[in-house]
């Protein structure tokens, strides 16, 4: 089945493999600054969910208007009707519509490199691009991280980074993140937060000769917490594992188009995530 | 980008420190007049260094001459008008270039392009023809691939590239707008060189050695497009993911994407100590091919018949499937270029040239089978091409130039030059497919706006009628590009150029240029003229002015007007530059065109050709409405020979009214175009920090046409008025480069047209539509929003077995701006697409060098 699901994505990834239109949530940024001249390659994987509007009781739901997601039944026995030319008759029945979701994989993939090290009031400074895949299909983001001072105790790191994704031709996303983490020997957890002015989704444009691009964008947060291991120094194996969990509210999904949003995830959306990386010294 | 920086840095003249040395240039120096590919092909020198610098033309040659430059900086001087330099190396740099060296060209200021799908300069408000290509000297036929997507431009094969936006060299055929010299790089003598690089839109392999040591060197350098092989992998991926293998199979079968290959190669050796060789030899290929499957019932007699008609009859007959070529393209270019530098003496040196090009255009759109009625029955019959375009087209050059230095002040050369051009074609096309094949246009609504350039409407009420809808298209199928013959001419040039230092802070630069037009006959004197004064340390104030001429057009205005003469130009432009201090300069630019015998199309209609009447049915209400049924009737019965003798019976008046009708339509040209294009430059280089370099560039400008006297003018159809370009290159640690590069520039103008006729249901009498069938804006009357685009690319240089090697990563249109979708700048609704990068693309490559 989730062979069945990813293979229904091929020809988005082949077409628009880039004009991500969903929020990434696999982040793995645990407040720290590479040092100058030091990658990282990180590799996460999580689960996504993929939604269906449903009517178990017949009918067609609207995506979209005051009656999204709402199922409504129609007696199409009328007969013409000269001023619509259509034959649709009076609405026989209405009834919500029912969201199912199906979990499928989600891979991360990520880059980072130290490029500073003291810069103005920052102690550092890291640019780095990640990528979330599928995700309506993919998600690039690019960013830069700026380390904050205000710890004595160098166990203690936190910064602050700002980045775009790139949108579906109608606008990008950009946002700011808050990231913390403090070191128990080799591990490492860490909190966040992101604020996303999030793109406008392609289930949200109608592009059409004659019409306009409209911009739909708005406000959306991520709160993320997780730890991180540092794994003995061997050949091909990672240097670091973790284990992330984000909160994303309002949440949004593959599959659902904005206005059915609220009706599908009224809570948000938790995914968790597996995580490793590598790191290399300049 | 960073090639940008490295020409502003290099070559623009960096910024002048009152505290640094000062420069010197000594003319009397030791000559030289072969190729040392030990020195840079554009000199730079820090500290108090004494560099010696190999003085090269545009084309590749060198003029026998070493400047000694002491001191830190490069002298203002050596920059001409409006020249901009870049060399192969840089140009390989710049990011999103596809390894195409021309794309780089197309980010210097004053520079645009149609649309990210094509290669060809935009010149300062200019068509794209009136900018000429040079080849080590050689003006190219066709420096295009096919559609004009790619460059033939080998990346490592390519040394330096000059532009010249305003003041053309002297040796130069005539150009209207732009001229843009292209230098083969010469072949190592000394040691081997290797370049491979791959990527996931072509490869490319460049191999140079020496044939004998210090003496002589040669090369081979290949590249070749493989997204057709690489798409179908991708094809080949998704099967595995569950995309159905059949259908993969057929369009793997049916689609050969457009593959272009080149090979080039060359040979630069000194024979003597006076004379030295330099051959390039170049060819490429160009293929396409489209081919459709459909579904035929074969009978046993093999009659190939639909489904419904075997049923129908009852024949006893099987499916089978056949191919059937919908378009094939085979395009085929050979350059060869000879020069034979001989320095007779320190101060004269004469360069004899040779070089001989020929391309084949094969280009089909055979129809499809079409089920017709014949003695046996209904059957698909497959007809011959109807759509076609073929064309030889060679040109021979011979060239003889002398350059003295005989006066210490004075660089002089004088030279003559013959071109003997053939061409041999056979087309029938429609109008927009041949813009599009040949110029690699895709603007139909400029076509659209010919007609009448201040608009027009078609009413059902008018002298036009139409029963069913006489659409946008209809008009532009039957404008046709259909042409069967040969043509020759000898074109001739004589010129006399000379650089005089009249003192250490003014150069003058002037020419003339005696042109032959081997189309008219007619001879056209092109002066040209500069002087560049060095105003203190910082700064420095150019102006230069030329007249110019072009007449190398498509073989089609001499068809249509064997006695069109060549198109004319006249340029002013004044350039200041200032330094503010050694990591900021500042460059301003101007100019203004005046345009004058342009070659304006009009619409002409042919008169009908009854055995190839294209179907169109137009009813006019002023013929006699029996007449019509007849021919009607005739054309049913595909009786030729009836609608002739019927045609030849009637008066001349009825024969126009046929000939508007049923006939074609076609360009007529004449000399009576015009216009002008004026604009300003602005840009700044900065190289503050050793991690961070750029520049910023902008522009504005305008640019109109008058195709006849009396007509308004109208917004060129490439014209841009402004342009912004930002590029920054940051060096970052561990051998990484981040190179961003920013782009916006306002949308082309398009004419406005609707052939919507505003139908609508009526509940008693059923759909009524409007009287207006058609209606055309003022010419390109409207314009499309801006563009914007992102491109960023991150490096890192490492070592391959020991080779120094470089993997990258990019990304184009990186904010995911809809430039595809071309929006009108004032309602911003989606009018038409083009070929920009549609979505964000990654691109990645490598490279290794030994």
């Amino acid at each position: 089945m989730h062979l069945v699901r990813i293979a229904k994505w091929v020809p988005c990834l082949a077409l628009f493999l880039l004009s991500g239109c969903l929020y990434t949530v696999q982040r793995f940024n645990d407040g720290t600054v590479l040092p100058p001249g030091v990658t990282d390659v990180s590799m996460g994987l999580g689960k996504t969910p993929i939604w269906t509007a449903t009517c178990p009781d017949g009918g067609w739901a609207a995506e979209t208007g005051p009656d999204a997601g709402i199922c409504k039944r129609y007696d199409y026995s009328r007969e013409y009707d000269p001023q619509t030319g259509r034959y649709v008759g009076p609405e026989v029945s209405r009834s919500p519509a029912r969201y199912e979701s199906e979990d499928i994989p989600q891979l991360h993939a990520s880059w980072r490199l130290g490029v500073r090290k003291e810069w103005g009031p920052f102690t550092g400074v890291e640019l780095g691009w990640n990528i979330d895949v599928p995700t309506e299909p993919a998600s690039l983001e690019f960013w830069g991280k700026f380390g904050l001072p205000g710890f004595v105790d160098t166990n203690t790191a936190h910064s602050v980074s700002a980045g775009w994704g790139i949108g579906m031709w109608a606008d990008n996303s950009w946002w700011l993140e808050y990231a913390i983490s403090h070191r128990f020997g080799s591990v490492r957890p860490w909190a966040g937060s992101r604020l996303l002015w999030q793109a406008t989704r392609a289930e949200d444009l109608g592009i059409e000769v004659g019409e306009r691009i409209e911009s739909h964008k708005r406000w959306i947060g991520q709160v993320f917490t997780g730890a991180s291991a540092e794994m003995p120094v061997a050949v091909i194996l990672p240097d670091w594992l973790a284990l992330e969990g984000t909160w994303t509210f309002p949440g949004a999904g593959m599959g659902l188009k904005r206005s059915q949003e609220s009706s599908a995830v009224p809570y948000g959306h938790v995914g968790l995530h597996f995580g490793m990386g590598w790191r290399f010294a300049p | 980008m960073n090639a940008l920086m490295a020409l502003i840095t290099s070559l623009h003249a960096s910024p002048v420190d009152s505290a640094a040395p000062r420069i010197e240039m000594t003319d009397s120096v030791k000559a030289s007049a072969a190729p040392d590919s030990s020195l840079p092909d554009t000199a730079s020198a820090t500290g108090d260094t004494a560099l010696s610098v190999p003085q090269r033309r545009g084309d590749g040659v060198f003029v026998g001459k070493t400047t000694v430059v002491k001191g830190t900086r490069i002298l203002h001087r050596q920059k001409e008008a409006s020249k901009q330099v870049i060399s192969g190396e840089d140009a390989r740099k710049v990011v999103a270039t596809m390894g195409d060296p021309m794309r780089a060209v197309n980010t210097l200021p004053g520079v645009a392009v149609e649309s990210d799908f094509s290669v060809r300069p935009v010149v300062r408000g200019g068509k794209p023809e009136e900018t000429r290509v040079f080849l080590d000297g050689v003006a190219l036929l066709q420096p295009w691939h096919f559609t004009a997507s790619a460059s033939v431009f080998h990346p490592e094969a390519t040394g330096q590239m000059e532009l010249h936006t305003g003041t053309f060299p002297v040796e130069g055929a005539g150009s209207l707008s732009g001229a843009l010299y292209v230098q083969s790089r010469p072949a190592p003598v000394d040691s081997l060189r290797g370049v491979a690089e791959l990527s996931l839109l072509k490869g490319s392999l460049y191999l140079g050695f020496p044939v004998v040591k210090g003496q002589a060197g040669a090369y081979v350098a290949g590249q070749t497009f493989w997204y057709d092989f690489m798409f179908k992998r991708m094809l080949d991926i998704s099967t595995v993911l569950g995309a159905d293998s059949k259908e993969v199979d057929e369009v793997q079968e049916s689609v050969t994407l457009p593959t272009f290959r080149d090979l080039q190669w060359g040979v630069d050796a000194r024979l003597n100590p006076a004379l030295s060789l330099h051959y390039t030899g170049y060819w490429g290929r160009d293929v396409f091919l489209v081919q459709q499957k459909s579904s035929y019932w074969k009978t046993t007699d093999g009659h190939l018949v639909s489904q419904w008609e075997a049923d129908y009859r009852d024949l006893e007959a099987d499916e089978v499937k056949l191919y059937d070529t919908s378009a094939i393209v085979d395009v085929n270019n050979h350059v060869h270029s000879l020069r034979l530098p001989w320095e007779i003496s320190s101060d004269l040196t004469l360069v004899p040239g040779l070089a001989w090009q020929r391309q084949t255009w094969q280009v089909a759109f055979p129809d499809t089978r079409s089920e017709e009625r014949t003695d046996w029955g209904y059957e698909y019959v497959k007809r011959p091409s109807q759509d076609e375009y073929r064309l030889e087209h060679q040109a021979l050059d011979a060239q003889l130039e002398l350059q003295s230095r005989a006066w210490s002040d004075h660089q002089v050369s004088l030279g003559i030059g013959l071109r003997r051009d053939e061409q041999s074609f056979h087309t029938k096309l429609a109008r927009p497919l041949a813009e599009f094949l040949v110029k690699g246009s895709r603007n139909l609504s400029d076509m659209m706006g010919l007609y009448d350039p201040r608009g027009y409407v078609l009413t059902s009420n008018g002298s036009l009628q139409s029963s069913s809808d006489y659409a946008a298209e209809d008009m532009l199928d039957g404008l046709r590009y259909d042409y069967d013959g040969t043509q020759e001419r000898l074109d001739a040039a004589l010129w006399a150029g000379d650089i005089w230092d009249v003192n250490r802070d003014l150069r003058l630069r002037g020419g003339m240029r005696l042109e032959r037009d081997g189309g008219d006959g007619s001879l056209f004197p092109s002066p040209r003229g500069s002087a560049q004064w060095k105003l203190g340390d910082r700064d420095e104030l150019t102006v230069s002015t030329g007249l110019y001429s072009q007449s190398n057009d498509d073989f089609e205005l001499r068809i249509r007007n064997p006695d069109l003469a060549s198109e004319k130009a006249f340029h002013g432009g004044v350039e200041w530059s200032h330094d503010f201090d050694r990591a900021w300069r500042f460059e301003l630019q101007g100019f203004a065109k005046s345009y004058w015998d342009l070659a304006a199309p009009s619409v002409v209609v042919l008169p009908v050709d009854w055995n190839d009447v294209r179907y169109r049915d137009i009813w006019n209400s002023q013929v006699d409405s029996s007449l019509l049924r007849r021919i009607d009737s005739l054309r049913s019965g595909r009786n030729t020979a009836g609608l002739e003798a019927l045609y030849a019976a009637m008066t001349p008046a009825e024969k126009a009214q046929m000939d508007v009708l049923f006939g074609n339509r076609a360009y007529r040209y004449a000399n009576t175009g015009s216009g002008f294009a004026l604009g300003t430059e602005a840009s700044v280089s900065y190289d503050p920090v050793a991690w961070w370099r750029g520049w910023i560039s902008s522009g504005l400008s305008m640019s109109r046409r008058r195709d006849r006297d009396g007509d308004p003018l109208y917004p060129f159809a490439q014209d841009r008025p402004w342009t912004f370009h930002w590029v920054n290159s940051f060096r970052m640690p561990s051998r990484y480069t981040l190179d961003v590069h920013y782009g916006a520039w306002a949308g082309l103008p398009w004419t406005w047209w609707n052939d919507d006729r505003n139908c609508h249901s009526d509940p008693k009498s059923g759909w009524t539509c409007s009287d207006t069938v058609l209606s055309v804006g003022p010419r390109n009357g409207r314009r499309f929003a801006g563009y914007q685009r992102l491109d960023i690319r991150i490096s890192k240089e490492s070592r391959f077995f020991g080779f120094p090697s470089r993997t990258w990563f990019e990304v184009w249109n990186a904010l995911n701006a809809p430039n595809s979708l071309l929006r009108d700048s004032e309602t911003e609704r989606v009018e038409m697409v083009d070929l920009n990068v549609p979505i964000p693309i990654v691109f990645l490559g490598w490279e290794v060098r030994f």
